[in-house]
């Protein structure tokens, strides 16, 4: 029961901090809102019959931003505040508490881009209904391996504050090589690649194919990638914990665990 | 049977290598009894904060242990949930969230929560006139109200052990007064408390025993009394009617001397080293107002470091 009272520590915590950075979250949304119709109407109108495929991959997409960047600016956040030595002073430890942060904010982005859905589908003509179990099924792994590579990236802003800087840069790459604008196979091999070392790449990857193919629930649990999600996914959060762990050790031997 | 529940064992820390390295804590040893203020006293950089976070666990020290309740720290984190800690150079709150909204979140993140903990937490605001402010954000408030915030955000889960750095650096005399009987009340609720600060009167109320320490070394460690004896035992200080630049020439060259205006300070002296200057003082015509062997802890400490650099 005592770890339910750290869930409900970091629920309300991030409600208050979402109020307080209303302005950042508003601004967000509206990237989000204008990147979709952009490549929607503009960019790429050959996809206007996958619009379905990119209303889901972009607010996925969404989600990357809030977690990547969020894990990482809870950690420069904290370092500034000087609270993040009291969060690792919890007896539940820092990976513990930052993981119900992780939660935490993905309820409260569930709930904005829930909204944002409603209204983008509505705007392009799309049935709110059209979302299918797998789409929503892939989301959610791909979310779990965002977590993890989060984490990674939150290991590394404990050691050094500019990959906070980095982890911006990423989110935006990871918009223009994860699949959702071009098809993966349209790319460079090389970049391509290097696309699929992002978490986001190979749930899109699912996504349009969970589209274009009208998959259905059985076709989604038969199908190989689905397992090569969830592997992906397990994997990542496996390597952003023993990432972070390692971050906190070494940023304990060198003292640093303030430094801005 | 009753264990001791702070105890640091030989603890050596450095930073950097080669040129660079600097040798923050060496070779460090004290405990910290049930229900003892023991205060850390020593310049800036003399490995006190150092000291301060490898105790909680925050550096991990190159050697050496800490034990808290008599169990190793670095094995056994939930032990984590014992110390209650307060760190210099922020205040450690959230500067958004409200003083009530603050004390909450660190109770949860402890595993505390329920009714019980936010009366409690109510209780607290009250106690440190904080009442009145409890849901205005905290960036709203001025230092000492932050100042007391940390505090009640470190009381609300009760902890064992409380390692205080600077709790009443920039306070006013009425906070720093608050802060002072709220250490005291601990002590008495039998608190193990590690306090670090530069002030000499916080620490002369508060403290059972002192620890001076540079360069990550202890110089002393003993009662506030007994350090300023030690001290006084070889430290006069003689005031003059007139300026007493005129006495240096008594001086024997063996004896070191300070002379401010009308007063010499004469260090490492002996009884028959002061008598024969007192009788130098008095042929040559200078008006003796006082000699006197009292030290303030504060000048105690001081001459303590100036003899350590």
């Amino acid at each position: 029961m005592k770890q339910v009272a750290v869930v409900k520590g970091e629920v309300r915590r991030t409600v208050e901090e979402a109020k307080n950075y209303w302005l950042q979250t508003i601004t967000n949304i509206i990237s989000t809102i204008i990147f979709f119709l952009g490549f929607s109407f503009v960019i790429s109108p050959d996809l206007r019959g996958s619009d379905l495929f990119l209303l889901v991959s972009m607010l996925l997409w969404y989600f990357s931003l809030e977690i990547i960047n969020q894990m990482s600016h809870y950690i420069l956040e904290e370092k500034y505040f000087g609270t993040i030595e009291k969060i690792f002073l919890s007896p539940y430890g820092p990976v513990t508490v930052l993981s119900y942060r992780a939660f935490s904010s993905i309820l409260l982005s569930t709930g904005i881009v829930s909204v944002m859905y409603l209204g983008l589908s509505l705007i392009v003509g799309i049935s709110p209904f059209s979302i299918t179990l797998p789409m929503i099924l892939i989301s959610i792994v791909t979310l779990a391996g965002l977590y993890g590579f989060g984490l990674m990236l939150a290991g590394l802003t404990l050691l050094s504050s500019r990959t906070s800087s980095v982890s911006s840069i990423i989110t935006y790459v990871m918009l223009f090589i994860s699949g959702m604008l071009v098809p993966l196979d349209q790319f460079h091999p090389v970049i391509a690649a290097i696309a699929r070392l992002f978490p986001l790449t190979n749930g899109v990857e699912m996504l349009r194919v969970i589209a274009t193919s009208n998959m259905d629930l059985l076709g989604f649990i038969l199908n190989i990638n689905t397992y090569f999600g969830i592997v992906y996914s397990i994997v990542a959060i496996i390597a952003g914990i023993l990432v972070f762990k390692y971050a906190v050790r070494r940023a304990k031997i060198k003292g640093v665990l303030r430094s801005v | 049977m009753d264990c001791i529940p702070v105890k640091i064992e030989n603890i050596s820390k450095v930073f950097g290598k080669g040129e660079k390295e600097i040798r923050a804590v060496d070779d460090l040893s004290f405990h910290i009894g049930k229900g003892e203020v023991v205060c850390l006293l020593g310049p800036n950089g003399s490995g006190k904060t150092t000291s301060l976070k490898i105790v909680c666990g925050l550096i991990e020290p190159d050697s050496g242990v800490v034990k808290i309740l008599d169990q190793d720290l670095s094995k056994n984190t939930p032990l984590l949930k014992h110390i209650g800690v307060i760190l210099e150079g922020s205040r450690n709150i959230y500067p958004y969230l409200s003083p009530l909204e603050n004390i909450k979140y660190y109770a949860r993140i402890h595993g505390f929560d329920g009714d019980e903990m936010i009366s409690k937490a109510e209780v607290l605001l009250d106690s440190f006139s904080l009442t009145e402010r409890k849901t205005s954000p905290c960036s709203t408030l001025s230092l000492g109200m932050q100042q007391k915030v940390a505090l009640c955000c470190t009381l609300i889960y009760d902890p064992q052990v409380l390692l205080l750095d600077e709790p009443t650096s920039g306070l006013d005399v009425l906070t720093k007064r608050d802060v002072i009987k709220t250490i005291q009340r601990m002590k008495d609720e039998g608190k193990s408390i590690l306090l670090m600060t530069h002030q000499m009167d916080v620490a002369e109320k508060v403290a059972d025993r002192i620890i001076v320490i540079n360069k990550g070394r202890i110089i002393i460690e003993g009662t506030p009394k007994s350090i300023s004896q030690y001290i006084e035992s070889s430290i006069y200080s003689i005031t003059l009617q007139e300026n007493a630049s005129a006495a240096q020439s008594l001086l024997e060259p063996n004896i070191k001397a300070e002379i401010t205006d009308n007063v010499i300070i004469l260090h490492n002296s002996t009884q028959e080293d002061i008598s024969e200057f007192i009788r130098k003082l008095t042929a040559a015509n200078l008006s003796i107002l006082s000699v006197t062997k009292n030290l303030s802890l504060e000048e105690s400490v001081i001459r303590l470091m100036e003899g350590a650099q």
